[in-house]
């Protein structure tokens, strides 16, 4: 994929315009229909930060994947404007170790590791849910056929998704892929 | 393929009802395929009926099977293919459809849509061996068939040329499989993956014990229905689809064989749907569950097949229909196939429709080797050891083979997603750490499946209950099943087997069988499970006489002499060897029969 010289800050600012375009029902991609609500451009920020940092892949891989905004909207669709508003804030504000580590927030951090790596949001587990309330798109699915293509498992192992980007015929003869 | 490549003729009920027909065929599957082909190339009228839908047969149709698949949250091996309750598939034991007696469960899926199993098959094309006709005289083992292998072996070139396999014959000879002078597969062997040249270079040459006898171990590659480089040497055989690899898209690597390939470089059956050369001879009834099989009471012939339609699969809402021809053929796999003549309460003069059903039950083993070696990488299997499919110890213990898995543990329960899962939430990894724990922990996955022969025996079997209906009212199998110490041994010897290969790799052994698995059996002191084959077989076996079987050796039924009941269900053993090029061989030899029938 050819790499733009993109700053940060563009490819946040991207991401907000496309989301704000989403509320309007403008692409496709999206798997479920997102309520109109104003787009933070700084909940993005702090969206694609954490991604980044607990993803273990820089800005520009998740940018390359083109699904930084239906993950977000879908983030946001799963558990609500506010939770998803506190969650990267509590990020912001406490750092990903904190987040990761409190009952509030960890599965939340850990589902959208899960998300960036397979394209699927999981339902969140009963006790959380039990705790903090759930949304009737907080179950589990994967978010788009061409979500699924991009999915970080495959990369991190250095191989295709199974099913799609065929490397060719005898490749697989090849030594591995270093990742 | 190109765009629309079904040259068959899509029809109604109406039609259906408006024509009488030279052939019904029950079942758009490889084997009802071939027979329509072959029939329809000489001639006859055909009519296909096929319960489950048909969206495969447009490419559009197929790429939504692919989008499906990239959907699916648990990916099965039906997983590209719509849930459709009026004919269901069964999956792995997910959606109840088997009504399991045990005392083991048979499980397994195959798939009931146009192009049956071959949609989600692995691909595997390997040939009986000569012995694997003649268990019972030889090994005192099982059933003997009524024909043997040098009857077979030209319908095995028909169906090797049909299905294009990419194998090496050389190879296959020192396994004991014979070829006439000169013979070489359509295409060239499917180059074995870097994972199964780092496991040759460690254990080839390693000796074993097996009952008395000192067996060298040595890996060789399966040969595969799979578009890979056309061999210049190979003649096509006439009346097949021939040299399909000039035309196709080779096998790329999509690593997804089952449940689908999206270049559709694996063979299916739509293939030879779509090389049918006169298209308007065959007319394809989607959507419609044969339900019974309808005998003038006198002279016993069928008279006609009762199908029930349904115009949309997310509603039982059904007509009944019949389709009337001179001859019948229920191609609708082992299972379903003892089903339907179950369910039409027919003579049964043998009483063995139903009985003898077998499976290759598989042994799998899962370790990680020390150093990344491209798993999840090319066609699932592409090598394993063949040398074990014979010998003299098969008078106490079963045959079998061992597949290297390139796609790693997922079949034993740990894939990717699982390994990423458990790496996320429970060991609570993230970021750099993250990435270093699934390279470690996907990256060395190692999987040898031992896939193991199994007797039949009459006590296994699929029956129909009252009880257990589908949506439509159609009956739903009920399956007794068991595996015998014959094949429990080899299951044992299997694990030990692997322990030493993981052993020899320097691998770390992560096999462990769970207790409360449904499969979980112990032998000898020890505690396994075994995975289905999805080898569906033996349920209305080939035999010399009447009382002893329930088709000929032509696959003709005894008690209905214009019903022919082909597919894997007529094999009264079924070796070591995956059935679907033994299935297809048999398609082609009984359609010749039929023509004869036919012509008479």
């Amino acid at each position: 994929m050819a790499k733009l010289n993109l700053t940060r800050r563009d490819i946040i600012r991207g991401v907000s315009i496309t989301v704000g375009l989403t509320n309007a029902g403008a692409c496709d991609d999206i798997v479920r229909t997102a309520p109109e609500v104003a787009v933070d451009p700084v909940l993005v920020e702090y969206f694609l930060n954490f991604s980044e940092q607990a993803t273990g892949f820089s800005l520009d891989d998740l940018e390359s994947t083109d699904q930084a905004t239906v993950y977000f909207a879908t983030v946001r669709d799963a558990l609500g404007v506010d939770r998803l508003g506190e969650f990267l804030h509590a990020y912001h504000n406490d750092g990903l170790d904190a987040v990761l580590g409190s009952p509030r927030t960890g599965p939340i951090a850990r589902n959208v590791i899960k998300l960036w790596y397979t394209a699927m949001w999981e339902r969140l587990p009963r006790e959380w849910q039990s705790a903090y309330g759930r949304t009737s798109n907080d179950t589990t699915f994967i978010v788009s056929a061409a979500a699924y293509k991009t999915g970080l498992l495959w990369r991190a192992i250095g191989v295709n998704p199974p099913g799609a980007n065929a490397p060719g015929y005898g490749t697989w003869s090849n030594p591995p892929a270093r990742t | 393929m190109n765009a629309d490549p079904t040259p068959v003729t899509l029809v109604t009920p109406e039609t259906v009802a408006g024509t009488t027909y030279d052939v019904v065929v029950v079942g758009a599957g490889v084997a009802g395929s071939i027979v329509a082909k072959q029939l329809s190339e000489a001639g006859k009228t055909v009519l296909i009926i096929e319960a489950g839908t048909g969206e495969g047969l447009t490419s559009e149709g197929f790429y939504g099977y692919v989008e499906s698949f990239y959907r699916a949250v648990v990916k099965n091996p039906n997983s590209p293919y719509p849930s459709n309750s009026n004919a269901p598939s069964p999956t792995d034991d997910s959606n109840g459809y088997f009504h399991e007696q045990g005392p083991l469960p048979i499980g397994g899926s195959y798939t009931r849509i146009a192009g049956g199993t071959t949609m989600h098959w692995e691909g595997k094309a390997l040939r009986m061996l000569p012995e694997d006709f003649e268990l019972s005289t030889r090994y005192g083992i099982g059933l003997d068939w009524p024909i043997g292998y040098q009857d077979l072996e030209p319908y095995y070139r028909k169906a090797e040329s049909e299905l294009g396999v990419a194998g090496d014959t050389e190879e296959q000879k020192a396994l004991g499989v014979p070829f006439p002078n000169g013979y070489v597969f359509p295409m060239k062997k499917i180059p074995p993956s870097f994972l199964d040249e780092v496991i040759r270079r460690k254990i080839d040459g390693t000796t074993v014990q097996l009952d008395g006898h000192t067996i060298e171990l040595k890996l060789s590659a399966f040969p595969q229905a799979r578009n890979g480089e056309a061999n210049p040497d190979f003649v096509p055989e006439k009346g097949t689809s021939g040299k399909r690899a000039e035309y196709t898209v080779q096998c790329g690597g999509n690593a997804s064989c089952v449940p689908i390939c999206p270049f559709q470089a694996k063979y299916d059956a739509r293939r030879t749907l779509a090389s049918i050369a006169s298209p308007r001879r065959v007319h394809l009834l989607i959507q419609a569950v044969a339900s019974v099989v309808e005998i003038d009471p006198a002279s016993r012939r069928v008279k006609a097949i009762q199908y029930k339609y349904y115009p949309d699969k997310n509603s039982p809402k059904h007509m009944i229909g019949i389709a009337k021809s001179r001859l019948f053929v229920l191609a609708c796999n082992a299972v379903e196939n003892a089903k339907l003549m179950l369910a039409s309460n027919l003579p049964n003069s043998s009483r063995l429709m139903g009985r003898n059903l077998m499976d290759h039950p598989f042994l799998l083993t899962w370790a990680l080797v020390p150093e990344a070696a491209g798993v999840m990488r090319g066609p699932l299997v592409t090598s394993g050891i063949g040398i074990f499919r014979k010998g003299e110890f098969r008078s106490k213990q079963a045959a079998f083979a061992m597949d290297i898995n390139n796609g790693g543990w997922g079949w034993s329960g740990t894939g990717a997603t699982n390994v990423l899962r458990d790496a996320v939430d429970n060991k609570k990894k993230y970021g750099q750490e993250l990435r270093k724990e699934l390279i470690s922990r996907i990256s060395r996955q190692l999987l040898l499946a031992f896939m193991c022969e199994l007797p039949a025996d009459s006590g296994n079997s699929v029956s129909i209950d009252p009880r257990y209906t589908d949506q439509l009212g159609n009956y739903r199998p009920v399956i007794k099943f068991d595996i015998p110490d014959y094949s429990k041994l080899t299951i044992a010897y299997a694990r030990g087997l692997s322990r030493k290969i993981f052993s020899i790799l320097g691998a770390e052994d992560h096999t462990f069988y769970n207790k409360s698995d449904p499969a979980y059996f112990e032998y000898g002191g020890e505690g396994y499970w075994f995975r289905a084959g999805n080898h569906f077989s033996g349920t209305h076996i080939m035999g010399k006489t009447k009382t002893d079987s329930v088709v000929d050796a032509q696959l003709r039924s005894w008690d209905h002499e214009n019903l022919y009941l082909v597919g894997g269900g007529s094999m009264p053993a079924i070796g070591s060897a995956n059935i679907t090029l033994s299935i297809a061989a048999l398609s082609f030899r009984a359609s010749d029969q039929m023509l004869e029938d036919l012509r008479g």
